[in-house]
C-alpha cells in the first residue's frame, strides 16, 4: 500500500489501525465564485469510475439530475439567486465532503466498510458493506446513495485510485477554469483564504472558506460568495455536525449494554449459586 | 394429553389430567416456540450489527450482508407468532390487588419462599408480558424506520437508532432472566412450555390459585 493511504480509521474494529507514517492531507478546493456550471467534471467523474450514465432529467434548471445516486457521485447543483437587484448563478459541486469526522465512518456497523486514509480520504469498501444504510442516516451532507442492485453504498471516492499513485482526481483534471483545484490542504487553504480576500475587496463581505468545524473540518472545501447562507447553494448546511446519537451509541450505549447483559449472566448465576434450584412442596 | 384435546368440548387447557395439570395448550405452546426461535434468530443477527464484538455473529447467517437481509424478516415472523399469543393471554395479564402483594414480596420470590393468593400468571409474569408488548412494538416500529431509512425524516431515524438499541438491551437482559428462570432455577417448569404439564406440587406451589380453580373445576 502507498504511504499516502495508510489507514487511519477503520469502521466498526476495535483494534488500532495501521497508520503511523506522517504523510500531508490531501484536499479538494471547490472555488463556487469561477465555476462556469460547463459539468466537465461530472462527465470525467462518471467516465474515470465507468459508472452506468444516468436518465438526465428536465426539471426547469440546467442541473443535470435533481439529487445524487449510487452511480452519480458528484453534481453540480445550480441554483438561481437574487440580492439587490444582482442576479447571481450560484452553482456548488456537491459530493462527498471527505470530514475529518467522518459520521458514515462512526455509523457503520460493518468492519472495514469504511476507511480513513491518512491522507484525509474517506473511502467505502464494497466488499466488506452489508447494505444497511446506517452512514446515509450517519452523513450531515447527505452524500451516500444505495445501490438498488447490488445492496451496496457508493460515493465520490476522491478518487483514491489515481491519488495513490499520485494523480490528481478526474475532475480536477477536466475542470477548464481551473475552479477546481487539488493539493495538500494546508496550501490549499492559503489560496482559499486569498480568494476569499478578493471576493470581499469586491464587496462580497460574507465570503468564506467552507470548511465547518462540526464535523472536524472537511478535506472538500468550497468557496462560498455568500457564506453567510451555505443554504442557498442547494441546501449545504450551515453547520453541520456529527449527528449526536452516534456518539450516545458508541460511548454510552455500547459499552453500558455490554455492561448490563454481563452482570445479568453473572446475578443469575450468583442467585443460583446461593439458592439453587427450587423445590415444590409436597 | 392428545386425546383429551380431542374431546368434543373440553378446554384445552387449564384441566387436571392424572398426576398433572395441563397448564399451556398446544397451540399456546406451538407460538411460545415460534417466537422463541426468531426471537433468538433476530437476537443474535441484532448482536452483530450491535457492536462489532458480536460482528462474528454474522457467520451464523451467511455473512454481514444476508445477517442484515434477513434480521428485519426474523422480526416479522417473531410478531406473526406473538399476535396470538397476545390474544390469548391478554385478558389473563390483566393487574390485580394480588400482584400488588407479588411485587411487596418480590424479595421473598427470589428466595423461593411460596407467595399466596397467585393465579395462573404471577405478576412478574405479567410485567414481562406488559414489557415485552411495549417494548416489542417500540422495537418493531424503530425497526421499519431502520430497515427503510431514506424513506423516513431524519429527526426520526435519529430517534430510531438509539431507541432500537436500548431496546435491545433491555430484552437482552430480560431474555438472560427469562431463559434463567425456567431453565435453571425453577424446577419443573420448562415441561409446561414443552409437553404442556406441570405436576400438582408445582402447580399449587407457584399458582396455588389457579392450582385452586383449575381442581374446583374438575
Amino acid at each position: 500500500m502507498p504511504s499516502n493511504m495508510e489507514i487511519r480509521r477503520i469502521s466498526a474494529t476495535l483494534s488500532p489501525s495501521t497508520g503511523v507514517r506522517e504523510t500531508p492531507k490531501v484536499a479538494k478546493l471547490i472555488d463556487t465564485t469561477t465555476c462556469i456550471g460547463c459539468k466537465a467534471c461530472e462527465v470525467a467523474c462518471q467516465e474515470w469510475n465507468d459508472l452506468q450514465s444516468e436518465e438526465t432529467q428536465q426539471f426547469g434548471t440546467y442541473q443535470t439530475l435533481p439529487d445524487l445516486t449510487p452511480n452519480f457521485w458528484n453534481l453540480i447543483r445550480f441554483n438561481e439567486h437574487e440580492e439587490d437587484g444582482q442576479f447571481a448563478w450560484l452553482m456548488r459541486k456537491d459530493q462527498c465532503m471527505h470530514c475529518e469526522d467522518p459520521g458514515c465512518l462512526k455509523a457503520c456497523p460493518a468492519p472495514g466498510a469504511i476507511v480513513q486514509y491518512n491522507n484525509g480520504i474517506v473511502d467505502f469498501n464494497q466488499a466488506n458493506c452489508i447494505g444497511c444504510g446506517y452512514c446515509i442516516s450517519g452523513c450531515p451532507f447527505d452524500v451516500p446513495r444505495l445501490n438498488a442492485k447490488s445492496g451496496k453504498v457508493y460515493k465520490c471516492t476522491l478518487c483514491s485510485d489515481r491519488v495513490s499513485v499520485g494523480l490528481e482526481p478526474a475532475c480536477i483534471k477536466a475542470c477548464p477554469t481551473g475552479c477546481l483545484q487539488f493539493g495538500t490542504k494546508g496550501n490549499l487553504l492559503d489560496i482559499a483564504e486569498k480568494r476569499v480576500g478578493q471576493l470581499k475587496a469586491q464587496g462580497f463581505k460574507n465570503a468564506i472558506v467552507y470548511d465547518p468545524k462540526g464535523v472536524g473540518g472537511t478535506n472538500v472545501i468550497t468557496i462560498l460568495a455568500y457564506g453567510d447562507r451555505p443554504e442557498l447553494y442547494g441546501g449545504l448546511p450551515k453547520d453541520p455536525k456529527v449527528p449526536a446519537y452516534l456518539g450516545l451509541m458508541k460511548v454510552v450505549l455500547k459499552p453500558l449494554g455490554n455492561l448490563l447483559m454481563l452482570l445479568s449472566v453473572v446475578g443469575a448465576f450468583a442467585h443460583f449459586m446461593r439458592f439453587g434450584k427450587r423445590e415444590d412442596h409436597e | 394429553m392428545a386425546n383429551a384435546q380431542a374431546v368434543v368440548g373440553k378446554p384445552d387447557q387449564d384441566f387436571v389430567e392424572g398426576n398433572l395439570v395441563v397448564r399451556h395448550s398446544l397451540s399456546i405452546r406451538v407460538a411460545h416456540w415460534w417466537v422463541a426461535v426468531f426471537f433468538i434468530l433476530a437476537f443474535l443477527s441484532g448482536a452483530a450489527l450491535y457492536s462489532p464484538r458480536f460482528f462474528f455473529l454474522t457467520n451464523l447467517f451467511g455473512g454481514g450482508y444476508t445477517a442484515r437481509q434477513l434480521h428485519p424478516w426474523f422480526s416479522v415472523l417473531f410478531t406473526l407468532g406473538f399476535v396470538p399469543l397476545f390474544l390469548r393471554w391478554v385478558n389473563q395479564m390483566a393487574w390485580t390487588d394480588s400482584d400488588a402483594n407479588w411485587v411487596k414480596n418480590f424479595k421473598r420470590y427470589m428466595r423461593y419462599e411460596e407467595i399466596p393468593d397467585v393465579g395462573k400468571f404471577n405478576a412478574g409474569q405479567k410485567l414481562f408480558f406488559w414489557a415485552a408488548v411495549l417494548g416489542g412494538l417500540v422495537l418493531l416500529l424503530s425497526g421499519v424506520v431502520i430497515w427503510f431509512p431514506t424513506s423516513f425524516p431524519l429527526w426520526l431515524r435519529y430517534l430510531s437508532y438509539p431507541l432500537h438499541e436500548i431496546l435491545f438491551i433491555l430484552f437482552g437482559i430480560a431474555i438472560i432472566y427469562h431463559i434463567y428462570i425456567t431453565l435453571f432455577a425453577l424446577g419443573g417448569t420448562l415441561r409446561a412450555m414443552t409437553r404442556g404439564t406441570v405436576t400438582k406440587n408445582w402447580a399449587s406451589s407457584h399458582h396455588p390459585r389457579w392450582y385452586d380453580e383449575v381442581r374446583r373445576k374438575g
